[in-house]
């Protein structure tokens, strides 16, 4: 996998938003993702497009943990 | 959030810095997250919501629909291209007066009354109104 392909969901987003069918794949996997968080009792409290922290090498092992 | 870009969109969660295992109801406070995102039961010690603030805060616990909140938020964003509430000032206004949002999106017909009808959902004021990420799921949309 190419690290360039990745990144922040931020960067992704035009200055007039992505066209919706785009969201509502983005959406769908957010809400399958955090209902899964949810079953297992876990809130995440910190929801949002950029992350924090994170470098090339991690962004690689958290796109190949399934 | 970590993403792998169109057309196939790759989107993870990450950064669980603040996340939270425990009880649905029992969800103490804890105001350090990222404020645009934020539901407005987290923001009690610096936001002034006026008479809906008991409605709001609901004794100074809150549940998973912070996170359906921030989902909301999200929604908007990706939607719009901005936040919708990119100041707590804006946040208070929406919240003490119950209008509709400050910049609202669904006005010129270009997107879909589902996705209206969804995203007023998530970001409902009242955390008990926003349901869960299995029923946004769920949603005609």
């Amino acid at each position: 996998m190419e690290y360039l392909e990745l990144g922040d969901l931020l960067k992704y987003i035009p200055r007039k938003g992505l066209p919706e069918p785009q969201v509502k794949v983005i959406m769908h996997q957010l809400f399958d993702a955090v209902g899964f968080l949810h079953e297992e009792n876990t809130a995440h409290r910190d929801l949002k497009p950029e992350v924090r922290h994170f470098n090339a090498s991690d962004f690689h092992k958290m796109l190949n943990f399934d | 959030m970590v993403v792998q870009s169109g057309p196939d969109w790759k989107v993870k969660i990450a950064d669980f810095g603040l996340s939270k295992r425990t009880a649905a109801t029992q969800l103490r406070t804890l105001n350090t997250g990222t404020k645009p995102y934020m539901a407005p039961e987290l923001r009690k010690d610096d936001l002034d919501f006026g008479k809906y603030r008991d409605e709001i805060y609901n004794s100074s616990e809150y549940t998973f629909a912070v996170d359906l909140w921030s989902l909301g938020i999200i929604m908007y964003e990706l939607l719009t291209g901005s936040v919708p509430f990119p100041k707590g000032k804006d946040l208070a206004a929406y919240i003490q007066t119950k209008q509709p949002f400050p910049d609202y999106p669904w006005g010129n017909g270009r997107l879909s009354k589902q996705s209206e009808r969804l995203c007023r959902k998530l970001l409902r004021q009242n955390p008990d109104d926003r349901g869960s990420a299995g029923e946004a799921a769920a949603e005609p949309w």
